[in-house]
């Protein structure tokens, strides 16, 4: 029996002695967090890269991590299956390693992300084209609630390094996104200097909540 | 500051509300993770009310695709599930979308057999409930319309049946309210039994407005890209039938020539292709033209010109049309070919068609041996020296338009009385066309019997211009011509030919006096239309003469009337003229410009014609070039040439004029080589089509002389250059503006090479001769006034030049589009500079800067003689580095040599003092410019002390 109090040290450490429940149940808890950092990059084999996190996570004989420095550590693990995941994407493409990776396949259609509000297509979009390291550390920063010290746990660089990267990566998502706006709703062609754009999407987004 | 921080919560708040949050493909990726981990879903099985879910079978659109299993009626059906993210409206528009659908019956739409919402449909209950639509379909076996097409190689029969398949599943959506909004290949499905059925209406939009509960929804756009209408790039507007048959027209283009119509590398340049009708059409496969013209008229950016139904548009597709005699028009040699081989099976075909043989005898007495030998004679007569060569011209183009013409009569005949094909009437309005035509052939060779030297040179482009015999073809009214009727006909005709021959050979009062007659002649006819042709060909008359508002009434007459007639195809005639005229020789580009768009609508409403359709394009490259637009002009000017190469053959005054314009283009965006290479082109092709003596070759030949003069080719130029204007004299005249622009250039030639009295010479004959036709108050005017104002500044005489340069800036200033302004200050400056008032040079040059876009040929000589001014200073570091800007800038522009040539020796003489080790190589590159071109031989010797050292 899992019992709700059982911390996820205690659920990893019971499903590698064998435990499939509590593996499910670690699972259950991580689940969306993972999911949600995949497919923030991708839009394909999502579910792959969460199994092969989870099976990292179980299988490596790595030592435990304290329950504080969890969620980073699962998330470093995550890291660097995304980016050994484009590595091999890239290699297959065009070997310009260092541009940030973008899904091409996403600009395609729209259809895939129709359905999404606006906004967030165009942030997904934008996010899709900076560096993986810089999306890394918005992404759990703003939707997972990591904490400085977690990222710079996860990118494995010190804290202070991971001030100035959040800076940089609001610094070019912003000029992403002006620089998208346009491409992806011809209507907000006039919208173009971002501050305007913003106030107007706060008025939309005040309006939904 | 306090602005930064707000982006900063803006942003911040985007990106925590950006959280991914889609509950269905989560829910899905767990369930794949949980089954990969512990071999299988936690909890249940993975059921669908009364469905079994089986495989996913595909993710698009806006969701998930699933087989499933129906065990009520033992069926496999596809589960199609749809999320709506909480979102209640999405998911009521949604599901009402989806019920439309399902209300839908049609062999060649797939069938819906169930629609509902769910919520919490799947593994996973500790989140928030998870909601969608959900629609389940018969499932198919077969492959998508992209599949089948690349599959196999597929006849254009096949291609065309398939399509048509698919159009009549969209148009019964169109009939029961629906609009699919998302036609594309990958939504028509050819079954493995042969069906086509069109999918996915799940992104269909009930016709209409969104709901007006909701003022403002959130926007969404729907569809593919590639296969949008341009409307449905804008989300808020409300989408009819016209978007799919758009979408469709693009799917059947892709169908039919294997690639699709509009290329763009973003949404929005893909938006501009759309919208300016970039299609590319490859050379191959050949496709039947009406097919072109039918699958074009849907893919119009103005869904008012589009087929209005898909029922509209299939019609036109099914049409069995018979296969037309086609004959390229002009002088392609193809027409000839095609001609000869209608007329073989004429002659092999019995004799039925016997009566049909004797069209070659209706030429008689038109253009026969005895015609030959008087044109022959009269152009010996006239010019023994270029007799011969015009003559073959001549010769081969008329024989080219009468045996051409002779198929055609032919045909015509072949199709009612043998083949029984075209009702009679039909027949006789079409005779009567090409008896038209025979008219004004008649009426050219008589005049070319009279030619003397000066108009001789005009007689091949006389014949080039002879009306195009094809449209005749796509005549069908005029049923009950009268024999009277017909004889005034070609009275009429006969009188506009002669215009023409008179205008011409330049005798333009006899040419006026001919047009006069042909009105009193067409005012008597019972077609209004006779008028307006008159009118505007009495535009085209003043318009060679010169006199470009006489031009303009004319054609506004003649638009007037044409309106009146309600005749769409003699209105964008008439607009295509009067929007050249305005926007180019009139210097009112801007209304030129909505002129020719307003031409746009009359064309496509007529659709097709794409002679006009190029004429269009390339007036409309001119225009653009006027004010500015130079990339726009580009565009447009390429599209002409493709369009003019298709519809005349690529030897053709039209296709002249574009590689012409194609070369004024480059230049001014610093493609210099490319630019050569368009007016070589040019003047080739000018040379062959109407001679050496002739104003349209003098004009090429004057372009490439500048062409080559900026790339440092000097060699001759000067005498190209006086060539031209000769010849330009004596067809044109000395006061034309064409003869003015050619002094003008000739002059900034001869300022160069320090030739000055004989350069005010020509710049004083070019601004009086500009004055004189073109008025006080025309940028032409102005520019000629900045070409005498540097020459005067060169002999000393610098307040002359001053009271020039002020007249030059307020002409231009009157003309903000004509963008000369700024180069009429910059001269300003230079003169300014000349009489030593460097106070004013440098507070002018400023105001030049600002107001000078980063390429701007002006801020390059704001520099110059910025710099002129701080050597004369001794402050040599400011000379310097605004030498060094200056150079920077034309070295991005692409700046010939000669351009540049000053900004390099006077910074070789501003790096002198201090380094003369940098200044050398500098002011040997110079050096080597001045011995090489011959310009600015005064320069040579301080640039050869300089680059000793």
């Amino acid at each position: 029996m899992v019992k709700d109090e059982q911390s996820d040290v205690e659920l990893l450490l019971a499903w590698r002695r064998g435990d499939l429940v509590a593996g499910n149940a670690l699972v259950r808890r991580n689940f969306d967090a993972l999911f949600r950092f995949f497919r923030s990059r991708l839009d394909e084999g999502v579910a792959d890269l969460v199994q092969q996190t989870f099976l990292a996570a179980v299988e490596s004989s790595d030592r435990i991590p304290e329950e504080a420095g969890f969620r980073a550590w699962l998330f470093g693990i995550a890291r660097n299956k995304l980016v050994l995941h484009h590595r091999r994407l890239t290699r297959r493409r065009d070997p310009i390693g260092d541009a940030p990776v973008v899904d091409a396949e996403a600009d395609e259609s729209l259809g895939r992300l129709v359905g999404m509000r606006e906004e967030q297509r165009l942030l997904l979009r934008a996010l899709r084209r900076l560096p993986i390291d810089l999306q890394t550390a918005l992404v759990l920063g703003y939707w997972e609630g990591l904490s400085g010290t977690e990222i710079a746990e996860v990118l494995d660089v010190p804290v202070g390094t991971v001030k100035t990267r959040l800076r940089r990566a609001k610094g070019l998502l912003r000029s992403t996104i002006e620089q998208l706006a346009p491409q992806s709703d011809t209507a907000t062609v006039t919208v173009r200097d971002l501050d305007h754009w913003a106030r107007s999407l706060r008025d939309r987004l005040g309006r939904d909540e | 500051m306090s602005d930064s921080t707000s982006e900063d919560e803006s942003l911040d708040r985007m990106l925590r509300a950006g959280r991914l949050d889609d509950a269905i493909e989560r829910d899905h990726a767990l369930a794949a993770t949980e089954t990969a981990l512990f071999g299988k879903p936690h909890g249940r099985t993975l059921e669908f009310g009364r469905y079994v879910l089986l495989e996913r079978i595909g993710a698009g659109g806006q969701g998930i695709v699933h087989a499933a299993y129906d065990p009520e009626l033992d069926r496999r059906v596809a589960i199609k599930l749809l999320g709506t993210r909480g979102h209640e409206s999405r998911r009521e528009d949604l599901l009402r979308e989806a019920q439309a659908a399902a209300r839908l019956s049609h062999p060649n739409v797939l069938a819906v057999h169930d629609v509902g919402v769910f919520e919490r449909p799947l593994v996973n209950d500790n989140d928030a409930p998870t909601r969608g639509v959900y629609v389940v379909t018969e499932l198919i076996e077969g492959e998508t319309l992209q599949v089948w097409r690349t599959r196999h190689d597929r006849t254009l029969r096949e291609v065309l049946d398939v399509l048509c398949s698919a159009g009549r599943g969209i148009a019964a959506a169109h009939a029961s309210g629906l609009v699919h909004a998302d036609v594309k290949p990958d939504n028509v499905l050819v079954g493995r039994d042969g069906r086509v059925r069109v999918l996915d209406f799940g992104l269909a939009r009930a016709i209409g407005p969104p709901s007006a509960r909701e003022p403002d929804p959130p926007r969404r756009i729907v569809g593919t890209p590639a296969y949008m209408a341009p409307e449905q790039h804008r989300a808020s507007e409300a989408l009819d039938p016209r978007a799919d048959v758009f979408s469709f027209c693009v799917m059947l283009f892709e169908a039919v020539y294997g690639q699709r119509p509009f290329e763009g590398g973003d949404l929005e340049s893909l938006l501009a292709a759309k919208y300016r009708r970039e299609f590319r059409i490859p050379k191959t496969p050949r496709v039947p033209r009406w097919l072109t013209r039918v699958v074009l008229s849907g893919l119009s950016p103005i869904p008012e010109e589009r087929p209005a139904t898909m029922d509209a548009l299939l019609a036109a597709l099914q049409r069995d049309r018979p296969r037309r005699v086609r004959i390229a028009a002009g002088f392609a040699f193809a027409g000839l070919v095609i001609g000869l081989l209608v007329y073989g099976l004429v002659q092999a075909r019995g004799a039925r068609g016997a009566s049909c043989e004797n069209a070659s005898r209706e030429l008689a007495g038109v253009w026969d041996d005895n015609a030959r030998n008087t044109i022959a004679r009269a152009f010996t007569a006239a010019d023994p020296e270029h007799a011969q060569d015009v003559w073959q011209r001549v010769e081969r183009g008329l024989d080219v338009y009468a045996s051409q013409w002779i198929a055609l009569r032919e045909a015509t005949c072949w199709a009612t009385v043998v083949e029984e094909r075209e009702p009679v009437p039909v027949m006789a309005a079409r005779v009567l066309c090409l008896d038209k035509r025979a008219a004004r052939l008649g009426g050219l060779v008589r005049r070319l019997g009279e030619v003397d030297e000066r108009s001789m040179t005009r007689a091949v482009q006389s014949v080039a211009e002879l009306p195009p015999l094809e449209p005749c073809q796509r005549v069908t009214g005029e049923v009950g011509v009268v024999a009277d009727a017909r004889e005034h006909a070609l009275a009429l005709e006969a009188e506009l030919a002669d215009v023409d021959a008179l205008r011409h050979s330049e005798r333009f009062a006899e040419a006026e006096a001919a047009s006069e007659r042909a009105l009193a002649l067409a005012g008597a006819d019972a077609d209004p239309r006779s008028v307006v042709r008159v009118w505007l060909q009495r535009g085209g008359l003043e318009r060679w003469r010169g006199d470009f508002f006489a031009a303009e009434a004319a054609l506004v007459k003649a638009l007037d009337l044409a309106e009146r007639a309600g005749d769409d195809e003699l209105a964008g005639s008439a607009l295509i003229d009067l929007g050249f005229v305005d926007g180019v020789p009139l210097a009112r580009p801007a209304e030129g410009l909505r002129l020719l768009d307003l031409a746009d609508a009359k064309l496509a409403r007529i659709g097709g014609d794409e002679r006009l359709a190029a004429q269009l394009a390339y007036h409309r490259g001119r225009v653009l070039e006027r004010l500015g637009r130079v990339e726009e002009a580009e565009r447009a000017l390429n599209d002409a040439f493709a369009r003019a190469e298709l519809a005349y053959g690529a030897f053709h005054p039209l296709v002249a004029d574009i590689e012409n314009m194609r070369g004024v283009t480059a230049e001014r965006r610093g493609r210099h080589v490319e630019s050569l290479a368009h007016y070589r082109r040019a003047l080739q092709m000018r040379m062959d089509l109407v001679g050496e003596q002739n104003a349209r070759t003098a004009i090429a030949l004057g372009n490439s002389v500048v062409a080559r003069w900026n790339l440092g080719d000097t060699r001759g130029a000067l005498e190209d250059q006086r060539r031209a204007i000769a010849t330009l004299e004596r067809t044109l005249g000395p006061s034309h503006s064409d003869t003015s622009w050619a002094r003008r250039t000739l002059a900034e030639r001869l300022i160069e090479l320090e030739r000055v009295e004989e350069a005010l010479d020509e710049a004083s004959q070019a601004l009086r001769a500009a004055e004189a036709t073109l008025g006080p108050n025309h940028p032409d005017v102005a520019k000629s006034a900045v070409a005498r104002a540097s020459a005067l500044r060169d002999l000393g005489r610098a307040e002359e030049a001053l009271a020039l340069d002020e007249r030059a800036i307020a002409i231009a200033s009157s003309h903000p589009e004509s963008g000369y302004h700024l180069s009429a200050m910059v001269d300003r400056v230079a003169t300014l500079r000349s009489s030593g008032a460097c106070a004013a040079v440098v507070v002018d040059a400023a105001a030049v800067l600002a107001e000078t876009a980063a390429l701007d040929p002006e801020a390059v000589l704001a520099h110059l003689e910025r710099a002129r001014c701080s050597l004369a200073a001794g402050q040599d570091e400011f000379a310097a580095l605004d030498l060094g800007l200056a150079l920077v800038v034309a070295h991005a522009r692409g700046d010939g040599v000669i351009s540049i040539l000053p900004l390099q020796r006077e910074l070789a003489r501003a790096l002198a003092r201090r380094s003369p080790a940098a200044a050398r190589p500098i002011a040997a590159a110079a050096l080597d410019v001045v011995r090489r071109t011959g310009v600015r031989p005064s320069w040579r010797a301080e640039l050869e002390q300089l680059s000793r050292g």
